[in-house]
């Protein structure tokens, strides 16, 4: 028996080998001359972007693609080895837990607090925004008189039982404003207002963004919470059907007279292990530049981070807001806790 | 019996195929062992909270999906296969083939095209305004009900492929005996046919409830928790992949026991195929009317699980034609197919020796040992993804090591990130769909032919080659298309473990889907099916032949 056993090992450990032998060794040569970028974005625009930095550096973009919850399990087994220079994600609640789990390095750099807003950066420059978008109530135009709707809030109110479309809480855009409001308020005040929408729900969550904006034109419900950039994806569809929902609602940014309304960004930092430290700095500053800025935000809807940078046409005819400044770590920091709180109140 | 007379036995009954056997289940189980061991590690500390707040849901949920899914897939699956197989009538050929397109895709898709045709401003809106101004086409499919439909309607060709096989092949002179006797058709078909080929449509359905319990993309889309959604949700959400890998192998452990239950059954009923019977049925004539009848009744799946989808996703690639095409589109088309091809080719490889070294090996239990390979099917792509990257990467990062110390050589990462350690998930994840054709068609030939050869002097691999390899050649091919076609859908896996610059059309379209740019994910969800659908035709060939 003893003999067999240690067949089985020797047999293991030739198909090991064998396997290892079959490998040619990739582009994870150190070359310096390359920046290996995970992110959680895939616009065309943003290839064009890469490609321009490529041209005007000549640091070669190596791109993976996935959502970010997978690229932070992804560089966490990759532990030391792990060949990502830049992580690029869509909320900031992400940026906060690969920060926390030690995925990230502080960068100083000039630029970088330049162009970006201290309230967009981490207080560590572990990571930096690059765009923005708030979550704001869109209603359909023709419908109905809006009295007294102002805040996130008032959408607890009896006035609005049954008729608040919004995505399921599995969605990271929920998570982070409930987060926004156990951060600036408290726990039993954020339970509160779940509880409260939950019961003035018009139907069971479901669907994305966009399909919360079909259902208030299609009557189902009057109002629906979703990101401003899906209004200009509606607008901008090749679907006509879609580009008429588009035009039939309009937008009202929350808490105007308050704290502001809830934005959250898509951002970028350097990972710790990183290979090429310097061509990924290089690389974030590249996209947090005036030219790029306009590029990078104008591919989903934003709003660029840096102000020297003027919003686009169809956001500006939305007019400008008073947007939350709570520190975007805090949406990090409390989302679990959010996440549980959906939970208990049995938002789907 | 004694401790030491077991060893005796062991000692005894094991022989070098025991060993290539354990080799091989080890190969496979290795990332599924890293997940199960976490059973023992216990859940994280959300675990009350899951079980208080969203368990009770997910179960219910998930169970009414499968139970669902299996009466429909069953219903749909087993009374086509019974039709084309039994009756005469127009365009016949056609619908045998037609019926087993619809797996060419993806659930997801499928649910998304639905979603597009019954939402607002979907094309029923545009249809019925057409005929009646006043009224807006709209139907509400996005809940449990819609979501058992559809994952239906995409998942019964499991059932029907392995249910039409049987009746094609194994049951001509026992449905002519049960004629020749008297007894009704109708009869016939609960007495004879269904009891007979219970095991090869019970081996098709096991499929399809590993899909629906494995399905992510509709359930989450429609609004619908499962076991899954609570993977995910207490993996990323709640952050903790300690109850999202405890929560995977209990899914798995369940799954184990299913399988357990029906191998039980069916060796309590003594299954003796007749290797022999090779006699084709004579399809029954029905009245022109009653043709037309079958004709309608048959296609009504083909329609509603293909026809309808791909019109949709047609309509779609139309609107956005322009922007989604793209010079490297002919590359992610074929990086799709080469990776998918050569991961389709490996596994069956796998299957093939996995299959006969345990039945070259004596020692019984070897068998129950090789099935836990078998198992990633029913385990999240995603989770497989993290369970191949535990010892990949430990392997990785000794090399690694050693590599340096012993030769200042650095050399990065060799399987992780690699096309090596992608293909290696594949086969981890989709072994399950190759066993089940090769397997059935083995126990079929059974192995009196091959003893004989042996029993003339023949050796083991020239027997093999000469003689099994061209009996079983049907199962092989199956698995490896069904392999393929299920590669090329993936998702998950494929996010996570792809090496830079490789692309597949799954990927391409998922990258639009995730923008909510659904209509302009449906040219490469087109180029998917469309490489699905190539397969599929030869596959029908292989089995009518």
């Amino acid at each position: 028996m003893r003999f067999y056993l240690l067949g089985v090992f020797a047999l293991l450990f030739t198909a090991c080998k064998t396997e290892t032998k079959q490998a040619e060794p990739e582009s994870d040569q150190q070359d310096t001359k390359e920046v290996n970028v995970y992110t959680h974005r895939h616009y065309e625009a943003d290839q064009k972007l890469f490609a321009q930095f490529e041209t005007e550096t000549g640091i070669k973009v190596n791109v993976v693609n996935a959502s970010a919850d997978e690229l932070i399990q992804k560089m966490t087994a990759e532990g030391e080895q792990s060949p990502a220079d830049v992580l690029i994600t869509v909320d900031a609640g992400r940026l906060v837990r690969a920060k926390d789990k030690g995925l990230l390095q502080s960068v100083t750099s000039d630029v970088l607090t330049k162009n970006i807003p201290s309230h967009l950066r981490d207080a560590d420059n572990h990571w930096f925004s690059l765009t923005k978008r708030a979550r704001v109530i869109v209603y359909a135009k023709d419908r109905i008189p809006l009295d007294g709707l102002a805040t996130y809030e008032d959408l607890t109110t009896a006035a609005w039982k049954d008729k608040v479309l919004i995505r399921s809480s599995n969605n990271i855009y929920n998570q982070s404003l409930l987060a926004s409001i156990i951060a600036n308020e408290n726990v039993e005040k954020a339970t509160a207002w779940a509880k409260g929408i939950v019961n003035n729900m018009a139907r069971s969550p479901k669907g994305n963004d966009r399909d919360q904006i079909k259902a208030v034109v299609a009557g189902e419900g009057d109002v629906a919470v979703v990101n401003t950039y899906y209004i200009g994806k509606l607008l901008n569809s090749k679907d006509p059907e879609e580009v008429k929902v588009g035009q039939q609602v309009a937008l009202l940014f929350p808490n105007q007279q308050g704290r502001g309304t809830h934005i959250n960004v898509s951002g970028a930092g350097v990972a710790k292990y990183a290979p090429n430290t310097a061509n990924a700095t290089a690389f974030i500053e590249f996209l947090s530049s005036p030219a790029a800025q306009k590029v990078f935000a104008e591919a989903n809807y934003e709003y660029p981070v840096n102000p020297s940078v003027a919003t686009s046409e169809l956001l500006s005819s939305w007019g400008s807001f008073k947007e939350d400044t709570l520190s975007l770590s805090a949406l990090g920091k409390e989302n679990k806790k959010a996440v549980l709180i959906f939970d208990t109140v049995g938002w789907k | 019996m004694g401790w030491g007379n077991v060893i005796q036995r062991l000692q005894r009954d094991t022989n070098l195929w025991t060993i290539v056997t354990l080799v091989l289940v080890l190969f496979i189980a290795f990332p599924i062992g890293a997940v199960f061991i976490n059973l023992f590690a216990g859940p994280g500390e959300t675990w009350d909270h899951v079980v208080t707040y969203l368990l009770p849901n997910y179960i219910t949920n998930s169970v009414s999906i499968a139970i669902g899914c299996s009466v429909l897939t069953l219903s749909i699956g087993v009374t086509s296969a019974w039709i084309v197989s039994r009756y005469e009538f127009p365009y016949r050929k056609t619908l045998e083939w037609l019926l087993i397109v619809p797996l060419a895709i993806p659930s997801y898709i499928t649910a998304y095209a639905y979603a597009g045709i019954f939402d607002y401003g979907g094309s029923l809106t545009i249809l019925a305004r057409f005929f009646d101004r006043t009224r807006d086409g709209k139907l509400d499919i996005m809940n449990i009900y819609g979501l058992i439909m559809i994952l239906s309607l995409s998942l019964y060709p499991y059932v029907y492929v392995s249910a039409r096989a049987v009746f094609l092949t194994q049951m001509s002179n026992l449905i002519e005996a049960s004629k020749v006797l008297g007894v009704s058709e109708f009869k016939t078909f609960f007495k004879v046919v269904l009891p007979l080929g219970r095991p090869a449509i019970i081996g098709g359905l096991i499929l399809v409830i590993m899909e629906v319990l494995n399905d992510y993309g509709a359930a989450k889309y429609y609004g619908v928790s499962t076991f899954t959604t609570g993977i995910f949700r207490s993996w990323f959400a709640l952050e903790e992949p300690e109850t999202a890998i405890y929560l995977s192998a209990i899914l798995m452990v369940l799954v184990f026991g299913l399988m357990s239950i029906e191998r039980i059954q069916r060796r309590k009923k003594g299954y003796q195929n007749d290797s022999k019977n090779t006699t084709t049925v004579s399809r029954k004539r029905l009245s022109k009317l009653q043709q037309y009848g079958l004709c309608i009744g048959v296609g009504i799946p083909v329609f509603l699980g293909f026809i309808i989808p791909v019109g949709q996703l047609i309509y779609w690639v139309i609107l956005t034609l322009e922007d989604t095409v793209f010079t490297s589109f002919i590359t992610v088309a074929l990086q799709s197919l080469g990776i998918a091809a050569a991961a389709a080719f490996g596994t069956v490889i796998i299957v093939i020796l996995l299959i006969y070294s345990t039945r070259w090996s004596v020692l019984k239990p070897i068998q129950r040992v090789s099935r836990i390979s078998i198992l990633g099917y029913a385990i999240p792509g995603a989770v497989i993804a993290v369970g191949v990257m535990i010892p990949t990467l430990a392997l990785d990062k000794w090399l690694n090591r050693s590599l340096k110390t012993m030769f200042s050589l650095n050399i990065g990462l060799l399987i992780n990130g690699t096309v090596i350690g992608l293909m290696y998930a594949y086969m981890v994840r989709f072994l399950a769909v190759a066993y089940n054709p090769v397997e059935s068609n083995a126990i079929k030939i059974g192995s009196r032919i091959s003893e004989s050869s042996l029993l003339l002097g023949v050796n083991r691999w020239r027997t093999f080659f000469k003689i099994d390899l061209p009996l079983i050649q049907k199962g092989v091919w199956s698995g490896m298309l069904l392999v393929f076609v299920d590669i090329m859908k993936e998702l998950p896996l494929t996010l996570i473990l792809k090496p830079y610059g490789v692309t597949t059309l799954a990927v391409k379209a998922y990258e639009y889907a995730s923008d909510e740019m659904i209509a302009e994910a449906a040219l490469p969800s087109l180029c998917i099916i469309l490489t699905g659908i190539l397969p599929v035709i030869f596959l029908n060939r292989l089995i009518t032949k």
